[in-house]
């Protein structure tokens, strides 16, 4: 479960949030849309306790991330655009390292499974630096899978990934879903999004312009057909 | 080196990276919680370099026969390490650019010849900016100036190019070659060190009466001559023509056209680098051509690697955790082990320097007290240098630290582990070799060492407190490095001058303690273990301090507002 309430964020007198408010339940999948600046990553990165919030609660799992950080991050997996791994690691002591930080029981079965789904079997022993773009998003996604979060938030998760990676990626999401993590997923990729979530969340300068099910969407915008798409859809909500 | 050598866009290049560098250089000065420091440290950089400008045109001038020598044995020994390095960290690539240049400067429409120059241009103006500085250092040694400076120019832009080609030749040759040129190198390296050795031995003999205690300085010179005037001098051969520029004693119509042959000279080395760059990269690009016909003639490539195809061999270390501090430790020591070549040469130099005290001081103890003492002074300025496993190099992951479930305190222990570590085994060896190499008791080993720990603990929390306050990248340079340098060598010499002030302090107020103890227990207390036990716990408690302090700053961080892009 993932709960934000009254949330604003501002960086040096410049507001990046705006009093959003929302909530993921275990098995949804929340698409946080919005055009560049709109507050997407903010939102993300105050989620997983790496900047705090100027105002508002923000909760993963029922624990609130500003007064108890560490269970509220041990529930949850991040995985940034550009994961920044740690370069002179290989992909097996990554692995090693996380599952030794978030506490991993039958870590080594979990890593085969993984390692095997994501294809990253015969790259064990190579270090992080020495991955392609897509093979590091795959490293980021198993390192984020590994201990089994109850949250999940992905910034731009397809950058990189190859076909077969974008498929693997989305039945993965759609499983651990099914198994009753809360999923949040900021992308521009909007045929994605239509394809695989069941809740939208549009920001637009730091201002949530909707927040619902997807089968909602079309009827909270007066100006749109009913059988309009998504990025009809988005370019209503976010036009000036 | 003309005009027609460079392309314009690549000059256009280089000024645009100074301007971008100069603009963002003032942007960071004019920062509100920046300016108070910047402005100290343009007015420590004032006083630090006419202090330096004083003490270099008050000093006494060295004679020529020791300058020549001097010259001689650092030109040497400078094309020696370029030699040595490339043997042991080839290089990746023809030139050391960053990824940004490589991939600008490699896609444009550029030939092999502007790419050189291009390189050749950014290494000209560095050159030109050290060998002021280093003009500046000798100024009572030249005796004419002009060519004094002429000299030193045209020597380090050699110097610059033989490591050019040196990196062009090692990356372009085929396993094998390499292999054989380490070899070389090796025996090489051997020979030399027996020779050396040689005339070390015979200089000894020659010096006569030379005994544990006699100037180190004097003692070097003196072999640096010897071995100037023995058979190695020939190595320095291709440079005298250059050292002799610089000892030039006036501007004679023979020196300058000594200048402008050197020149033609260097110049003519220049366009051999372009022409050693074609012809490598032609060789590198024939010979990957030729492997590649021979495999898929002969039993057939195998396939383009499968990420399934290897079988799987999983090692999942058992990493101690200590809520996350251990696991944080265990990275950065994994990325020390990765680096060990590098760790163990900038180790080697302050090892000699810290040793040196153990031969020249006569009384065991005293030579003692004074690597101890050299070994804490080259920890607190220069020891965080060489060792940055720690938040240093984390500045692009310091929302992934924030991100894991680790306290702030655990998450700053496990961060400072590492170097702390490195240190203390560093220290340890050192001071045994000082403990073994007087015949002093073990068990000093290990006084030393009580207070040698929490003093690297307290040089490493200051060194990232400093750090993730007024964060920074590792790669700048330029004159925004020489002020924070200049910044933070002066805070930490103050610190240390302190510190040595207070152990004195002490040494005077521990036997008023032990005196105000022994009256209330009514009994006696030695007076050196009140002495120890204030020697251990004043550096213990500044440490825990510093700690705090860096956890609280951590804590603090905004790793996405204050870490600059």
């Amino acid at each position: 479960m993932i709960e934000v309430h009254d949330f604003h964020k501002a960086f040096a007198g410049h507001v990046a949030v705006k009093g959003v408010t929302f909530r993921v339940a275990p098995g949804e999948l929340l698409a946080i849309i919005g055009p560049n600046g709109a507050g997407k990553t903010t939102t993300m990165r105050a989620l997983s306790g790496i900047i705090p919030a100027s105002q508002g609660r923000l909760a993963i799992a029922g624990n609130d991330v500003a007064t108890e950080p560490i269970v509220a991050k041990s529930h949850l997996a991040f995985v940034p655009d550009d994961a920044p791994l740690f370069h002179d690691l290989t992909v097996e002591e990554h692995l090693s390292f996380y599952a030794s930080v978030y506490r991993v029981s039958d870590a080594a079965g979990k890593v085969q499974r993984l390692l095997a789904e994501f294809e990253l079997t015969g790259k064990l022993h190579t270090t992080a630096s020495n991955l392609s773009r897509g093979m590091r998003q795959k490293l980021a996604i198993c390192c984020a899978y590994l201990h089994d979060p109850k949250a999940i938030l992905f910034d731009e998760p397809l950058t990189g990934l190859d076909p077969q990676g974008i498929r693997v990626f989305k039945r993965s999401l759609l499983e651990r879903a099914a198994q009753g993590a809360a999923v949040m997923i900021s992308s521009h990729m909007l045929a994605m999004v239509e394809d695989l979530c069941t809740h939208v969340l549009i920001l637009d300068r730091g201002v949530q312009r909707f927040c619902g099910p997807v089968a909602q969407l079309r009827q909270a915008f007066d100006d749109v057909d009913a059988d309009a798409s998504l990025e009809e859809i988005f370019f209503a909500a976010t036009s000036p | 080196m003309n005009m027609i050598l460079f392309h314009p866009a690549a000059l256009r290049l280089l000024w645009l990276q100074s301007r971008g560098r100069r603009r963002r250089m003032w942007a960071r000065f004019c920062q509100p919680r920046r300016l108070i420091l910047s402005a100290l440290a343009c007015a420590l950089a004032v006083i630090w370099l006419g202090n330096a400008a004083m003490t270099i045109w008050l000093r006494e001038a060295a004679s020529p026969e020791t300058l020549r020598a001097l010259l001689s044995f650092g030109l040497v020994l400078y094309a020696l390490w370029h030699i040595t390095k490339a043997a042991f960290f080839r290089p990746e690539g023809p030139f050391d650019w960053t990824e940004t240049e490589q991939e600008l400067l490699l896609a444009m429409p550029l030939a092999p010849r502007d790419l050189v120059a291009y390189q050749l241009a950014s290494v000209t103006v560095t050159t030109l900016v050290k060998t002021g500085l280093f003009t500046l250092l000798m100024l009572p040694d030249l005796r004419c100036l002009p060519l004094g400076f002429v000299g030193l120019v045209l020597a380090m832009m050699a110097l610059e190019i033989l490591r050019i080609s040196i990196e062009i030749v090692t990356w372009g040759m085929s396993r094998r070659a390499f292999l054989a040129y380490r070899a070389a190198v090796v025996v090489g390296l051997v020979a030399a060190g027996f020779a050396v050795g040689a005339v070390v031995m015979r200089q000894g003999a020659l010096g006569g009466g030379m005994e544990v205690g006699d100037g180190f300085r004097q003692r070097f010179l003196e072999v640096v001559i010897q071995l100037n005037a023995s058979a190695l001098g020939y190595l320095a051969l291709p440079f005298q023509p250059l050292v002799d520029l610089i000892l030039a004693e006036s501007l004679t119509m023979s020196q300058v056209a000594l200048a402008v042959a050197a020149a033609i000279v260097v110049t003519g080395l220049s366009v051999g680098v372009v022409g050693l760059y074609s012809v490598t990269t032609r060789r590198v690009a024939d010979r990957e051509r030729r492997d590649y016909g021979d495999a898929a003639g002969g039993a057939g490539l195998p396939a383009p690697s499968s990420n399934q195809s290897a079988p799987l061999k999983l090692n999942l270390r058992r990493i101690p955790r200590w809520a996350g501090a251990g696991v944080l430790a265990w990275r950065q020591l994994l990325g020390a082990r990765r680096h060990w070549g590098s760790l163990l040469t900038a180790m080697i130099a302050p090892a000699v320097l810290a040793g040196a005290p153990c031969l020249v001081i006569a009384n065991p103890h005293v030579a003692l007290l004074a690597t101890t003492a050299t070994l804490a002074f080259y920890t607190f300025l220069l020891l965080p240098t060489a060792l940055r496993f720690d938040f240093r190099r984390d500045l692009d992951r310091l929302a992934t630290l924030k991100g894991l479930p680790v306290s702030p305190t655990a998450t700053v222990l496990g961060q400072v582990l590492a170097p702390v570590l490195i240190a203390t085994v560093f220290q340890c060896g050192v001071l045994a070799f000082a403990i073994i190499a007087r015949s002093l008791p073990p068990h000093l080993l290990l006084a030393a060492m009580v207070v040698m720990v929490p003093i690297n603990v307290l040089v490493f929390a200051l060194d990232n407190l400093i750090y993730l306050l007024y964060p920074y990248r590792i790669q700048q340079e330029g004159l925004e490095i020489f002020l924070r340098t200049m910044l933070t060598f002066t805070g930490k010499g103050l610190l240390f001058a302190l510190g040595l002030a207070a152990m004195s302090g002490w040494a005077f107020a521990a036997d008023a303690v032990t005196g105000a103890i022994s009256q209330f227990s009514g009994g006696s207390v030695p007076a050196n273990i009140v002495f120890a036990s204030g020697i251990i716990a004043g550096p213990t408690l500044c440490a825990a301090l510093a700690l705090v302090c860096l956890c609280r700053a951590y804590r603090r961080l905004d790793p996405i507002e204050d870490v600059p892009r």
